[in-house]
């Protein structure tokens, strides 16, 4: 099981690639919604300045600098992100976000393997973020300034999708929902956090009174819960949507690199019918995923 | 990235698994190359990317090399227009035992996953599966079998690939073992490193031939850059063009219009703040279908996307084919008040039904309003 480590406005966070298109941009957005990000690391522009934020060659010399610092982020290109991943963890960082999308699924694996052998949490690749109170946000989650709208509360929204993920968020706020946390695994075939992960670590918070799951077909997450592998004790609503994928010739990824039904796959309602029948409330309509959101909590 | 069995066995081969020495011949061959002498009885395949080729018809046995031409036209007429990457010739071979040896990634542990039966062949059941400790460690089963599933696992990390399967691994009545089919399917993130999938046949997944605009799609995704994500474009059987956006919200919103009676005439999913001259240029695509009575842009609330400059590319790109058919927008996010008044004026001024939906209005509830409006 991984181990989530505080956050607050006060929490220093690193960022790898800040000098990049990508990782410029993140990091103003960051900072946008209250994040403190304290450094970034660009290989060859070590000296350099980005946004008042020093930047140094390697996340090391970061850590020298920022000893405090134990938070990363990374915007590499994908080819990158494995070697950026296994630095970071080297260097003494325990919690790695990744936004990259298009990561090699060997390096993925490898990156989780990295990350367990440190201790340490990995989340993403083609994560859009992670956003909680108090005020904190890693990534994109919940767009420029998110906090201005949402209301503190008990619920923890998981998905794969970084826009459902958001959807959900934006839902809740205008329903006055309470949340404590949204999360984007990333739609690919492995995740350094998965969802299965994610339900763990909120099942343990004691701030998490409800669980709002968004999961595609092709997850993980279907079997560890049919399995009885893992038995969530908090309550938990599952939107679940693919009927039309049935429509679509089948074993290829819609949207997501790893949402796909399979050839031999049963019927989504049929997986629908036996989640309920586990005594989760699964539904394939997002509007009635946040009725059941409004009643959990 | 599905590779047909010829690709498929030039992988095994380098992987230390046995194959029998075949012939890749054209699609359009008339019969057995003048220069090679003919190796006795052969089995003639089809390399198409369908499972059950041989209940299917697309795998003939051939005698001689006089009978091959109309082997080779009845596969031909067997094909039709489903993508082939020509006709793979292997002698036949006597077997003694038949097994299916297959690996994967466990996608909930991240590990891989070997699995073997003994009774392989077309009608394989459920196999047992094993992870590699376990195969190395089991004598239960005969060593060349251990080995080939063994080969299978240090070929999905060498050649990144995702899947690969056996089936049959045939024993053969000399006692060796070779690999009679092959399934590899390569990840396509990791095409990067591998220069040499170059020399693989690059068929279309869909099971049938690409119809004209999902090739021009297939064109411009392969030089849309990095910007953003554009995803598959499928043609369908409906009367609705979709643009969506979000991966998620792409299948949500596809689930809506065929709960709300309407149908779509394509999926297409471009997401992640995609360059607005490259979006007009895929929605153009799409939205270019003859037919279309209606137009559906939707998309979950975004984190980053500008939305003003994903509406404003999609609008042009109605201009650019004169396309006044009703319109609805259903797209929340970075200066999405901006769009919708843009949206507006464009609407007046064109005479075009539009309705843009912020996010209040929920993605079932905009696909209802889209089908209401179309006359049935």
């Amino acid at each position: 099981m991984i181990t989530w480590p505080h956050f607050d406005t006060t929490t220093p966070v690193l960022v790898q690639g800040i000098t990049g298109k990508e990782g410029l941009r993140m990091s103003s957005w960051m900072r946008a919604a209250g994040t403190r990000v304290v450094a970034g690391i660009t290989p060859g522009k070590g000296g350099q300045e980005v946004e008042g934020s020093p930047v140094f060659n390697t996340v090391r010399e970061a850590r020298e600098a920022f000893p405090n610092a134990v938070t990363s982020c990374i915007v590499v290109p994908g080819a990158h992100v494995r070697a950026a991943v296994e630095e970071a963890f080297a260097a003494g960082i325990t919690f790695v976000y990744v936004l990259t999308e298009h990561v090699p699924v060997h390096d993925v694996r490898a990156m989780r393997a990295t990350a367990a052998a440190h201790g340490g949490v990995l989340l993403g690749p083609s994560s859009v973020g992670y956003l909680q109170f108090p005020a904190f946000r890693l990534g994109y989650m919940g767009g420029m300034n998110p906090f201005a709208t949402l209301k503190e509360g008990g619920l923890a929204i998981l998905s794969g999708s970084g826009g459902m993920a958001n959807e959900t968020l934006m839902a809740c706020a205008r329903n006055q929902i309470g949340v404590r946390l949204c999360l984007a695994t990333g739609g690919d075939p492995v995740n350094g956090c998965s969802l299965t992960d994610a339900i763990h670590l909120v099942e343990s918070r004691a701030d998490v009174t409800g669980i709002a799951v968004f999961v595609e077909p092709g997850n993980a997450l279907l079997r560890t819960l049919l399995s009885g592998i893992i038995q969530p004790r908090k309550p938990l609503v599952i939107c679940l949507p693919g009927d039309a994928l049935e429509s679509l010739p089948r074993g290829l990824p819609y949207g997501h690199a790893g949402t796909v039904l399979g050839e031999e796959d049963p019927s989504l309602t049929e997986v629908r019918a036996a989640l309920t029948e586990k005594g989760y409330r699964t539904t394939a309509r997002h509007e009635t995923f946040i009725q059941w959101c409004r009643e959990i909590m | 990235m599905k590779l047909v069995e010829f690709d498929g066995k030039q992988l095994f081969r380098e992987a230390g698994i046995g194959i029998l020495p075949g012939v890749l011949l054209p699609l359009d061959a008339a019969g057995w190359p003048a220069e090679t002498p003919w190796p006795g009885r052969m089995m003639v395949k089809s390399q198409v990317l369908q499972g059950r080729r041989g209940k299917m018809g697309l795998i003939m046995p051939c005698a001689t090399p006089d009978a091959l031409a109309s082997v080779l036209a009845t596969l031909r007429e067997r094909v039709g227009s489903t993508p082939c990457a020509g006709f793979f010739c292997e002698p036949m071979a006597g077997i003694r035992a038949e097994w299916f040896v297959s690996a994967d990634i466990d996608r909930a542990s991240a590990d891989i996953r070997l699995s073997v039966s003994a009774a392989g062949g077309a009608d394989v059941a459920a196999a047992a599966t094993r992870s590699i400790q376990e195969m190395e460690q089991d004598v239960s089963l005969p060593v060349p079998v251990r080995q080939a599933a063994l080969a299978l696992a240090s070929l999905l990390e060498r050649a990144d690939a995702t899947h690969a399967e056996i089936n049959p691994l045939a024993e053969l009545e000399d006692g060796s073992f070779v690999a009679l089919d092959a399934k590899v399917e390569l990840d396509d993130a990791a095409g990067f490193r591998h220069p040499e999938r170059a020399a693989f046949a690059a068929l279309s997944p869909l099971g049938r031939a690409l119809t004209e605009r999902e090739q021009a799609y297939e064109t411009f995704a392969a030089s849309a850059g990095h910007r953003g994500t554009f995803g598959r474009y499928v043609e369908l059987d409906g009367d609705i063009a979709l643009i969506l956006s979000g991966g998620g919200a792409s299948i949500v919103a596809l689930d809506a219009l065929q709960a709300a009676g309407g149908r779509a005439a394509n999926y297409l999913e471009a997401s992640g703040n995609p360059d607005p001259v490259m979006l007009r240029e895929a929605a153009r695509i799409a939205l270019a279908r003859p037919g279309i009575r209606g137009v559906w842009v939707a998309g979950s609330f975004a984190n980053f996307t500008d939305i003003q400059a994903t509406c404003g590319a999609i609008r042009q790109a109605m201009d650019d084919l004169a396309l006044s058919v009703p319109v609805v927008i259903r797209r929340d996010g970075p200066n999405a008040q901006i769009a919708a008044d843009e949206a507006a004026a464009w609407a007046a001024a064109r005479a075009t039904p539009c309705t843009f939906h912020r996010a209040d209005t929920s993605l079932e509830a905009s696909a209802r309003h889209l089908v209401s409006l179309l006359p049935v």
